[in-house]
This record gives structure tokens, C-alpha cells and sequence, in this order.
């Protein structure tokens, strides 16, 4: 009983392309790695049954063989996943030789329960497939040390995680080809989405309604306090001077940002050495924040006058007759040293994300414009800006989100004290007091000021739906 | 008169007539290069140097430059291990959220379902979300599920992380597509799955590549969230805990970090340069129009 | 036809059969295989495949153990690499390797740890404050039943047993200490010697003879700045008011505005206004390079207030590269207040265990010894919290050695005692105060309403 058999024994139908063969388990094929457009090749009857039932078992034999250089992590997954895998092959093999004898293309499960179980299955096998074959790639390359495991295990990731969003998704296409016109057109957003809701709903909505929750709660989280953490948070001195130095960063930080951004992507468009120019701006983004913050002492440290200023600022202060300063400690002035230092590292991302979307903007139409006469300026003002219009929302909404949470470069530089303090770092020190009841109020504080951004955003995609 | 003949055709305006713009980009090159610079000079110098002398004062003679802080940082125990470890756990996170992002930012752009804007707008918002305050329940979360101090875990975490903003990049993105693309794409019978493979995902190439930049780099930097999740298991430290120990807890030694800076940013630079080209015009064109 | 059909359905039916069979053989193996390793494992929670267990176990000194121990802690840098010196002889003579990782985020990794239970076997603790939370909350192991209490107890000085103890039950040890309210000179610039009263260190400074100014200060110290101003406070307050004004201020009993915190605050005012480059030079230098005017020519101060550690890790780096006794040198701070004779202040590192594994206990029994500690103490800076250390590598750390064992009034840092919101207040306070001297009211005021609020829970 060869494969040449079955192969005989189901000869093609011609049936219409895209029509569902097999069952659930056949599109794991698609999962194992075999790219798009191939797979309607394989998901054949029983040639697929074959490959598939000796795929897993191959894998689970690895998974046997290599115990020791599996992740442990992965045990209680593995075994859902078999016992998964194993009710497939049972309803498959029921199957398969009705399809033999009657070519037969119905499921041998109705389709709501089919795509519950493919969905159970792709999460599942996810990382799943990363260990097993992980094992069976580190012990190819780096034998049994720890590095050389972890290779296999990226290398498995970087061919497996696409493969298996791939798989998922003709998985579910295929299981939707039973439905109706209609109904397929309502269920596949949500099939699309339902990866990245998944990740969503686990890494920041659950913890987010728990922080929620947990603002209403006391320091001990046992007793309900009701919104004293939020009176807490509008009375006291150190959060009143946060919010104002937020509503500082939102103006100073966003308007320099996008606008330095946009300059500086719309100008090194015109050059020739414009990778070269890009390259200088966007080094900032690459250097960390504990290493920014040491980059920016040599720009504004300040000393004692007698002896020599270390600082570059200050060395050009002085040598020009002036009076050096201490920007990190001069009242007023250091928040806009610290928005300075912000600004140097995000412009580069600004510059990235709009210099992409410049670079998709038609170049004829510029050119057009320029033969009929038009100068810079107005090829700029009358044809750049209102089609960049949708890349500089963007662009502004994740600066004004970026400001609403801007931590790190106060929190190396001056840890919020000189009157510098910024609600997230407030959130961060009530974290390290043990106050998560506080904490929790600051956070949810934060969520709430983002929804006039929002609000601004939901009117921007109305009007994208309208041009469109 | 002159200066719009000028503007007019691009093949006759030189380098020389178009000097204001040469001048002006050198002038932003320089503001923009100089705080790297003077951390680059004094990264070669002694701690004293460092401290009690501007960068610039390198230059008068003599010189003295030392190959010091970089040997004193690539020597430390484990520096290799920790290298390895920040790309083992930086190349997954930036591929995951890349690819989980692009399926749903074209549900979000280019199918209709109800909510779907104010769904949309929602995991926006999520942007904001503190990560420092989903540190708790997620760690409660992977300790259940075993997962506590592995890659995979942290790798998990930066995928949720990242999720939000690379679905609104590339919902904005894929949503500035023109739409008789793809409605001639339907027309021509081809599925969704067409649409998104074909058309929407290539066309989409230097959005997906800036996403990458920064996923890559937030991910790469990231010295809390791998702390927090990968905990006691510190064999898979990645590099930013072990350069962010060569300050010691007096906040002492931290001219190693100039020397660690350059070490650390070296391969995101790389990276960007390499994905460049993924941004050069014309590499639309053809696919817009077809 | 039929018969090839019926083979077929056989051959589908046998293959299925098998395929279920070996997974489900395959998923026993795994699981089995999954806790094998685990077993190590769980107790480090996710330290994987390189913990493999210790099945050759037994506890004591000296013996082949194996496996591994894994510690978190604050320090960075040389101290990291003191640390990992005074662990070497361990690793070698037990075979366990330590693995040490070192974060200034110590809290949020500890506090998060705490919370879900996922922390290393032993960990530097942030302060006694925070380790009492975490004791209560039965997060840290008794270490009466870990190390040979008796030994500990005779080879430790009692004011840090005392400290390390929480509800009767030993959580924290000290691996090393440092004293503070040292008064540090430079030998060839202030010749008078050690000073005994607290009223002629001020008349010196006041004179400043031969330098620009009394004192020198420096504040900042990253996310710390201000707790150098701190330990000034703290030193007056016990040498002006007595420890037991001193134990009810920082266990939130003692009003900030009372007279006693304030004439603390105004005498350390004084100070600052007589230091060099005034309160901006204070705010803006880091604590270790305050004292570097010391040493210029013509010199900028007399006298500098920091802890012990300066001589070890401070003032080997400046320019001039001082030396020990000939270019630097102190005196304890003097007494004040003549009822409170020979009170001292000092701080120390403390650790504590959170899994009870075998490698755990070797290792915390292995750094309370004093072989172990005299590895760090040898390689300068640091005081061993065991009293059986004392052989110092420099005449001045041998000084501050000895006034530790001597001292009659032993405090730890109150600030370090304080809970963490208070801590960080009291920091913000003295930059507050150093910037604005004429503010002492209102930033006083301040400081109460932080009290109490931060002891309520």
C-alpha cells in the first residue's frame, strides 16, 4: 500500500480552486511551512493524510528523543497538543476512505466545531512546533549547549511563526468556503483579527482591567476604597506638578518632533546622499536611554565657573562671554532641556515613518506640478502635505501618546526632582513605594487623557473612508 | 522668474544652485551628530579625562586615546552569552508582532465589519498602557503556564507590547492604498487572501520596514521588560541588563557606558542601513499602478 | 475493487492506531521528561536546562553539591566583580555555580517577584524597610534554620543581627557595611588632625584657612540624588538629639517640623552655605567627585561628610590619584550633644534567601564567613559585617573597621529605614532645601504630610 496507490485511487477532480479537501488537519501542512500557493497542491485527499500523520509522529518522536533539550515550559502544551492532534487523526481516518471511495469534499465535523478546533490547534501548535523541531535543529548545529539550542529554536521562529499566521489563515479561508457569501464576509475580519485580539486581550487589556480594578482598591488591595486613589491623585503636590509638565511635553515635545520630522525628511528628499543624512538623524533612536542620558551630560554638564567647563554647551557659552548654566537644575528651563533630549532621539522616527511616506507619494504629480510652473514651496503646501495628511496623523498620535508616557529621559536625568517630574515616572515611584492602589489611579489617569487623541483619530478614519 | 525655470526641470538644478538647501541639511547634520560625537571622542579616553575635561580638549596635544572602556566592557564575564541572548530574543520579537500586525491591519483597512473603527480606536488607546503596570499579572500568567524565564515569554510579551502601534502603522498605511487596486483585484475574482498576499502586503514593504526598525530596536534596548520576565534565569540576560551592571550601585564606573553606548548601538545602525533601501521611491510605483 | 477498498479502510484504521498510540507514548515520555527537569527546576522557577538536579545532595561546607544558585543584587561594576571574587573559592569547593545578575531596578524585579513568586534563590536586599514588608508577607526564608544561629550570632556585630531579624525569625544578613558621618581631609591641607567636638569643626570650617571653603558637598547620585544631604541630616539628628529621637523619627513617630529634625536641617543649611560653590556646586556634582577641590592647589575646601566607602572607591580615581593617610584621611564626626557620646551611623548590604535549595543554603552559609567576606574587604572599601574580619588593606579602612567594633551608639541610616515613600521624599527635601534654603517651612510641612501617609499601610 504505497503512496503511488492512493494517488491512483483519488485521481484529481478538477475541482474549482480554493475548495476545501480533507479536514483539519490537512491545512497543518500549510503550518509546517510549505508556502502559499503550493499548498492547494498538497492538501490532495490522502496524499496530505500521509504527510501529516507522519510529520507529527515524526515530531512527536523527536519531541521523545530530545526530551532533555526541550523546553520544559512546553510540557503541559505538548500534551494538550497531542491528545489534540490524536482526536484529528481518529476523525481522519474515519474519513479518508470516504473521500477515497466517494470524493466525497464534505468535513466529517460541522464547521463551527472544525474551525474551534483549527483555532485551538494553530495556538497550541505555535509553540509547539517552535520546540519540537527546535530540538531537532539544535542537535543538527549546536549539539547539546544551551546557545546552540536557542539557535535552532530562532531559527525555527523566524521560518515558523510566519508560516503558522500563514497556515492559519488559509486553514481559515478553507473552513469558511462552507459558509454563505454573506456570512463568509462576516466572519473573516474576525477570523483575520483574531491572532492579534488574542495577544491584545492577554498582554494589555486583562492586565489593564485589572489595574483598573485595583485603583479602587487600597495600598493592601483588600478593602474597596472607592475613587480615594483619584483624590489622591488631584490633590496631591507631586502629581499636580506632573500634569503640568505633561501638558508641556504634549505641546513642546510633539510640536518639535513632528515638525523637526517633517523638515528633515521633506529636505534630505532632495538629496543625493539622503541615505547618508538619514543615517545621522536616526543614530539618536539606536542609543539607549541610560546611554542618552550620558551623551547629553557631556552636552550640559555644568561647573563650578573658576574651573573649565566640561560641558559643550557651557564651553560655548562661555568662550562666547556668557554665564554657564546648569540646564538639568535651572527652574524652568530644565524641562525644555529634557524635551530637548527627547526631541534629538524621536525626530529620527519621525523622519523615517514620514520620509516612507513621501517616498509613496507619486512622483509625477510633483514633477507635473513643477512644469507647470509651481514652486517649492507650493509643490510642498498644495501636494506633499495634503497627501502625507494620513502618515502625519500617525506620526502626531503616537508623539502625543509617546509624551502622555514619557518616562525614561526624565527618570535617567533628573529622576523627576527640580520640578521635572512626569506622571508616568510618578506611576513608576508609587510602583516602587508599594502603593499599587496609587499606581493603578496614575495609570488609569493616563488611559483617560488619551481619549481626546482619539477622539481626533476616529474623525481622521471617517474621513480617509470618504476619500476612498 | 529665473528661480522657477530653475525649479522647473530637476536635470538642471545643480549642487551649486541649490547651495541655501546643502547648507541647511550640513548645519541640522551637524547639531544632530555633535552629542554622539563628543561621547564617541570620550569613549576612547580615561575615566579622569572624561570627567574633568570637555570631550573637545582630546584633540590638543598630546594625545592620549585608550582602547580601555571597550576592552574593560567586551572582556566582562559573559558579554558574549548576553550578545547572543539580546539577538535570540530581538529577531523573534520583531518577526511575531510583524506578522500578527499585518493580517489584522488589513481587516481593519480594507474589510468591513460593524465596530469596527471604535475597535480600531481601542487597541490605539491601548498604546498607553504602562507596561510597568501589566508586570504583575502577566508574570502570575507565565509562571502558571511555565513559561517564566524562557525567550518565549519575553518574546510573547514584546509581541503584545508592539502590537498596538505596528497595527496602526500599518492600518494607516495599508489604508492609504488606493482602493481601485483592490477593487479591481475583486473583480478579477481573487480572494482576500489573493488581495492580501498580492497586493497589499508588497506594496506595504517600507511601512513593514520601518515597523521593523523600531520593533527591533525598542526590543533590542529593552532593559525592563526582559528583566522582569526573565527573572532569575539569568543565563538568557540579554546584553542591556549586563551594560546596565557596569554601573555600580553607587552610580560610580559609568564612563564604561560611553565604550557600552557605541558597543550596543552598533548593530541597530546596521540594521537601518540595511533596510534603507526598502525605502527608496519608485519601489511603489509599478505596484500602485498595476 | 472491494477487497483493495477494505484493505485500504484497514490499513487507514491500523496506521491511525499506531500514529495515536505512539503520540500518546510520546506525550508520557515528554511529560516525564518535563518534570525530571523541572524538579530542579521548580524551585527556581524557569532557571532550566542547566539546573539539572541535585540528586547527589548533601548540605554542609565544602562538599561536592553541584547545580546551580541564582542571586540578583544592586551592584554593578567593581562591586559585581568583588562579589564574583568572594563567591570563586564557593563555586570551586562545592561544584555549584553562581549565577549573579546585577540591577539598579532591584525593587520592581524583587516587588513584581514577590507578588507572582517567580524570584532567584537568594537575593541583595534594598533596604531593611523593604525586607521587613516582604518577611511579613513570608516571602524570605528563616535563616535560624540555614545557618549555625550561635556562630552567626557571636561572630556579628548584635546591631546587625538585630537588624537582619523580623518577627523573631533571622531574614537578612550583612555581606558588607559601610560607616558613615566620617569627616575626610586632605593631611597636607588641614593640619590640625582629628577634631573630638563638633563646635571646633565648625570654628575650622568656618576659618576655612588655606582653603576656599569649609566644606565639600555633592548631592547627586542618579535616581538617588540627595541622600548624601540625608546622611548629614541623620547624623545630626543622633548626635544633636539622642537614638531615641533618632528610632521614633524614622519609624515615622517623630514629626519632621518638630524643633529637633529642624535644627538637624538648619545645621546641615549651614554647611552647605559655607561649602564650596555654594548650594549649585552642591546639587549639580556627583557625591564620589565632591571632594575632588580637595586636592587642587590652591585647595577648595577643608573637609568632606561622606561614608567610609570613599576611601575604596572615590578617591583612588581622582586626578592626583591621592594616597591613603598621606593625602586623605578623617575623623569620625564628633559628639555634639555630650549625652549622646560616641553615637555612630553606618549602612550595609544585606541579602536574604527566597527558595530553600540546597546550593541556597551552602551559598548564604558560605558568605557570613568570615574568609568569604575578607575577599571583599581585601580588595578595599568595604567593612565585613562579620566582626572576626580584621585585617584591613589600608590604614584608613582599618580606622573605620575599628570605630564600627568600638562604637557605643550603633544606628543604621534612617533613611534607608524609612518606607520607600518616605525615603524619596526625604531625598526630594534636601535638593529642595539645599535650592531653597528660605522654603525649610513649607518643604518641613511637606514631610509630614508624606509621614502620614506612608506608614498607614
Amino acid at each position: 500500500m504505497t503512496e503511488d496507490t492512493i494517488e491512483t485511487m483519488s485521481p484529481d477532480t478538477g475541482e474549482q480552486p480554493g475548495q476545501p479537501e480533507g479536514s483539519v488537519g490537512t491545512a497543518y501542512l500549510a503550518m509546517i511551512g510549505f508556502p502559499v500557493g503550493a499548498h492547494r497542491w498538497y492538501l490532495r485527499h490522502a496524499t496530505a493524510g500521509i504527510i501529516y500523520v507522519v510529520t507529527f509522529a515524526l515530531l512527536a518522536l523527536a519531541r521523545f528523543v530530545f526530551r532533555e533539550r526541550v523546553e520544559t515550559g512546553f510540557a503541559p502544551i505538548w500534551t494538550v497538543a497531542v491528545i489534540l492532534v490524536a482526536v484529528q487523526l481518529l476523525l481522519d481516518a474515519q474519513a479518508i476512505p470516504r473521500w477515497v471511495r466517494q470524493r466525497d469534499r464534505s468535513v466529517p465535523l460541522p464547521a463551527p466545531l472544525l474551525l474551534l478546533l483549527g483555532a485551538l490547534a494553530t495556538i497550541i501548535l505555535l509553540p509547539l512546533l517552535l520546540d519540537g523541531l527546535g530540538a531537532v535543529l539544535s542537535t543538527l548545529f549546536g549539539g547539546n549547549t544551551r546557545v546552540g539550542r536557542q539557535v535552532g529554536t530562532v531559527i525555527i521562529t523566524l521560518v515558523g511563526v510566519p508560516a503558522v499566521l500563514v497556515g492559519y489563515i488559509v486553514l481559515m479561508e478553507h473552513t469558511t468556503w462552507h459558509f454563505t457569501e454573506v456570512w463568509q464576509r462576516r466572519v473573516r475580519p474576525w477570523l483575520w483579527l483574531a491572532p492579534a485580539l488574542l495577544f491584545l486581550y492577554t498582554f494589555l487589556v486583562y492586565p489593564t482591567y485589572g489595574t483598573i480594578r485595583r485603583s479602587l482598591y487600597d495600598q493592601a488591595g483588600t478593602s474597596f476604597i472607592g475613587l480615594d486613589n483619584y483624590e489622591w491623585f488631584f490633590n496631591s503636590p507631586e502629581t499636580l506638578t506632573a500634569l503640568r509638565n505633561n501638558v508641556l511635553w504634549l505641546v513642546v515635545f510633539t510640536a518639535l518632533t513632528v515638525i523637526g520630522g517633517l523638515i528633515v525628511a521633506t529636505l534630505f528628499d532632495r538629496v543625493r546622499y539622503e541615505s547618508f543624512a538619514k543615517t545621522i538623524v536616526f543614530v539618536p533612536m539606536a542609543i539607549s536611554f541610560v546611554a542618552a542620558s550620558v551623551v547629553w551630560r557631556f552636552m550640559y554638564v555644568w561647573n563650578f565657573p573658576p574651573s573649565p567647563q566640561t560641558g559643550t554647551i557651557n564651553a560655548i557659552i562661555v568662550a562666547l562671554g556668557g554665564e554657564p548654566i546648569d540646564f538639568v537644575r535651572a527652574p524652568g528651563l530644565n524641562n525644555f532641556a529634557l524635551i530637548v533630549v527627547a526631541a534629538w532621539v524621536w525626530v529620527g522616527f519621525c523622519m523615517v515613518i514620514l520620509s516612507a511616506g513621501i517616498k509613496s507619494i507619486d512622483r509625477e504629480l510633483m514633477e507635473a506640478a513643477r512644469v507647470d510652473g509651481a514652486t517649492e514651496w507650493q509643490v510642498f503646501r498644495r501636494i506633499m502635505l495634503p497627501l502625507l495628511a494620513p502618515t502625519l496623523a500617525v506620526v502626531t498620535t503616537t508623539m502625543l501618546i509617546f509624551a502622555l508616557k514619557t518616562f525614561d529621559i526624565v527618570y535617567a536625568m533628573t529622576s523627576g526632582n527640580f520640578d521635572t517630574n512626569v506622571i508616568a515616572l510618578e506611576m513608576w515611584n508609587q510602583f516602587s513605594f508599594n502603593q499599587y492602589g496609587r499606581a493603578s489611579a496614575v495609570a488609569v489617569v493616563l488611559l483617560a487623557a488619551i481619549i481626546p487623541v482619539m477622539a481626533y483619530n476616529i474623525r481622521q478614519f471617517r474621513r480617509q473612508e470618504e476619500i476612498r | 522668474m529665473t528661480t522657477a525655470t530653475d525649479m522647473a526641470g530637476s536635470s538642471r538644478r545643480t549642487i551649486l544652485s541649490r547651495w541655501p538647501l546643502h547648507l541647511v541639511i550640513a548645519i541640522i547634520l551637524i547639531l544632530w551628530i555633535v552629542p554622539t560625537i563628543g561621547t564617541l571622542v570620550n569613549s576612547f579616553r580615561s575615566e579622569t579625562a572624561i570627567r574633568f575635561e570637555g570631550w573637545w580638549t582630546a584633540f590638543n596635544p598630546p594625545l592620549e586615546f585608550t582602547l580601555e572602556n571597550y576592552r574593560h566592557v567586551l572582556t566582562r564575564q559573559g558579554m558574549g552569552d548576553s550578545f547572543i541572548n539580546s539577538l535570540i530574543l530581538t529577531i523573534p520579537a520583531t518577526i511575531i508582532p510583524i506578522a500578527v500586525a499585518s493580517f489584522a491591519a488589513y481587516a481593519f483597512a480594507w474589510m468591513k465589519f460593524p465596530f469596527r473603527n471604535t475597535l480600531f480606536v481601542i487597541v490605539v488607546g491601548l498604546l498607553v498602557v504602562p507596561l510597568q503596570m501589566t508586570f504583575v499579572p502577566l508574570q502570575i500568567l507565565f509562571r502558571d503556564s511555565g513559561l517564566a524565564g524562557s525567550f518565549l515569554a519575553v518574546w510573547l510579551a514584546h509581541t503584545g507590547f508592539g502590537l498596538p502601534f505596528a497595527l496602526f502603522l500599518l492600518r494607516n498605511y495599508m489604508g492609504s492604498l488606493p482602493g481601485a487596486v483592490f477593487e479591481s483585484a475583486a473583480i478579477d475574482g481573487a480572494s482576500e487572501m489573493t488581495a492580501f498576499f498580492r497586493l497589499a502586503l508588497p506594496m506595504s514593504v517600507p511601512a513593514i520596514a520601518s515597523l521593523a526598525i523600531f520593533q527591533f530596536l525598542w526590543v533590542w534596548n529593552d532593559l525592563l521588560v526582559a528583566l522582569i520576565f526573565l527573572g532569575p534565569n539569568i543565563p538568557n540576560h540579554p546584553m542591556t541588563v549586563k551594560l546596565a551592571s557596569l554601573v555600580n550601585s553607587l552610580g560610580g564606573e559609568w564612563h564604561f557606558l560611553t565604550a557600552a553606548a557605541f558597543i550596543q548601538m552598533a548593530l541597530p545602525v546596521l540594521v537601518f542601513l540595511f533596510l534603507q533601501r526598502y525605502f527608496a521611491s519608485g519601489l511603489l510605483a509599478g505596484a500602485v499602478k498595476g | 475493487m472491494d477487497l483493495s477498498k477494505h484493505g485500504l479502510r484497514r490499513f487507514w484504521r491500523l496506521l491511525a492506531l499506531i500514529s495515536v498510540l505512539a503520540l500518546l507514548v510520546a506525550a508520557c515520555g515528554g511529560n516525564g521528561g518535563g518534570t525530571t527537569t523541572t524538579a530542579g527546576g521548580t524551585t527556581t522557577s524557569g532557571a532550566t536546562d542547566t539546573t539539572e538536579p541535585g540528586s547527589s545532595t548533601t548540605t554542609g561546607e565544602g562538599e561536592e553539591i553541584g547545580g546551580v544558585v541564582t542571586v540578583i543584587g544592586t551592584w554593578g561594576g567593581a562591586e559585581e566583580e568583588a562579589f564574583l571574587a568572594m563567591v570563586a573559592p564557593f563555586e570551586e569547593r562545592t561544584g555549584v555555580d553562581v549565577q549573579y545578575t546585577g540591577t539598579r531596578d532591584i525593587n520592581t524585579v524583587l516587588s513584581a517577584g514577590v507578588q507572582s513568586g517567580i524570584l532567584p534563590d537568594v537575593a541583595g536586599l534594598p533596604g531593611p524597610g523593604q525586607m521587613a514588608e516582604w518577611a511579613r508577607q513570608g516571602a524570605l526564608i528563616d535563616l535560624k534554620t540555614v545557618l549555625d544561629y550561635e556562630t552567626y550570632v557571636a561572630e556579628t556585630s548584635p546591631a546587625f543581627v538585630e537588624l537582619g531579624t523580623v518577627d523573631d525569625q533571622l531574614v537578612g544578613v550583612f555581606i558588607k557595611s559601610a560607616i558613615k558621618g566620617l569627616i575626610w581631609y586632605n593631611p597636607n591641607v588641614w593640619t590640625g588632625g582629628d577634631l573630638d567636638s563638633w563646635d571646633e569643626v565648625v570654628a575650622a570650617a568656618e576659618a576655612h584657612e588655606g582653603a576656599d571653603a569649609g566644606w565639600c558637598i555633592g548631592l547627586e547620585s542618579g535616581a538617588a540624588s540627595g541622600w548624601p544631604g540625608t546622611d548629614w541630616i541623620e547624623d545630626f539628628v543622633i548626635r544633636q538629639s539622642g537614638p531615641e529621637v533618632y528610632d521614633a523619627w524614622y519609624q515615622g513617630q517623630h514629626p519632621w517640623t518638630s524643633p529637633e529634625i529642624r535644627q538637624a536641617f538648619e545645621a546641615y543649611g549651614e554647611a552647605v552655605a559655607n561649602s564650596f560653590g555654594g548650594s549649585q556646586y552642591a546639587l549639580a556634582t556627583a557625591f564620589g567627585d565632591a571632594a575632588q577641590p580637595m586636592f587642587t592647589d590652591p585647595p577648595g575646601c577643608l573637609f568632606h561628610h561622606q561614608a567610609s566607602f570613599m576611601a575604596g572607591e572615590f578617591f583612588p580615581n581622582y586626578p592626583s590619584s591621592p594616597q591613603p593617610g598621606e593625602d586623605f584621611d578623617f575623623f569620625i564626626m564628633p559628639t555634639i550633644n555630650p549625652d549622646f557620646q560616641g553615637a555612630l551611623t553606618g549602612a550595609g548590604d544585606l541579602f536574604g534567601m527566597f527558595h530553600d535549595t540546597p546550593q541556597a543554603r551552602a551559598l548564604m552559609q558560605w558568605l557570613v564567613t568570615a574568609e568569604a567576606q575578607q575577599i571583599w574587604v581585601d580588595r578595599g572599601g568595604a567593612i565585613s559585617g562579620n566582626t572576626m574580619v580584621t585585617e584591613y588593606p589600608d590604614p584608613v579602612s582599618q580606622k573605620s573597621a575599628e570605630a564600627l567594633a568600638t562604637s557605643e551608639v550603633f544606628r543604621f541610616d534612617a533613611s534607608d529605614l524609612m518606607p520607600e515613600a518616605m525615603n524619596s521624599a526625604f531625598w526630594q527635601a534636601v535638593l529642595d532645601y539645599t535650592q531653597n534654603p528660605g522654603q525649610l517651612d513649607a518643604i518641613l510641612q511637606r514631610l509630614d504630610e508624606v509621614q502620614a501617609d506612608a506608614y498607614g499601610g
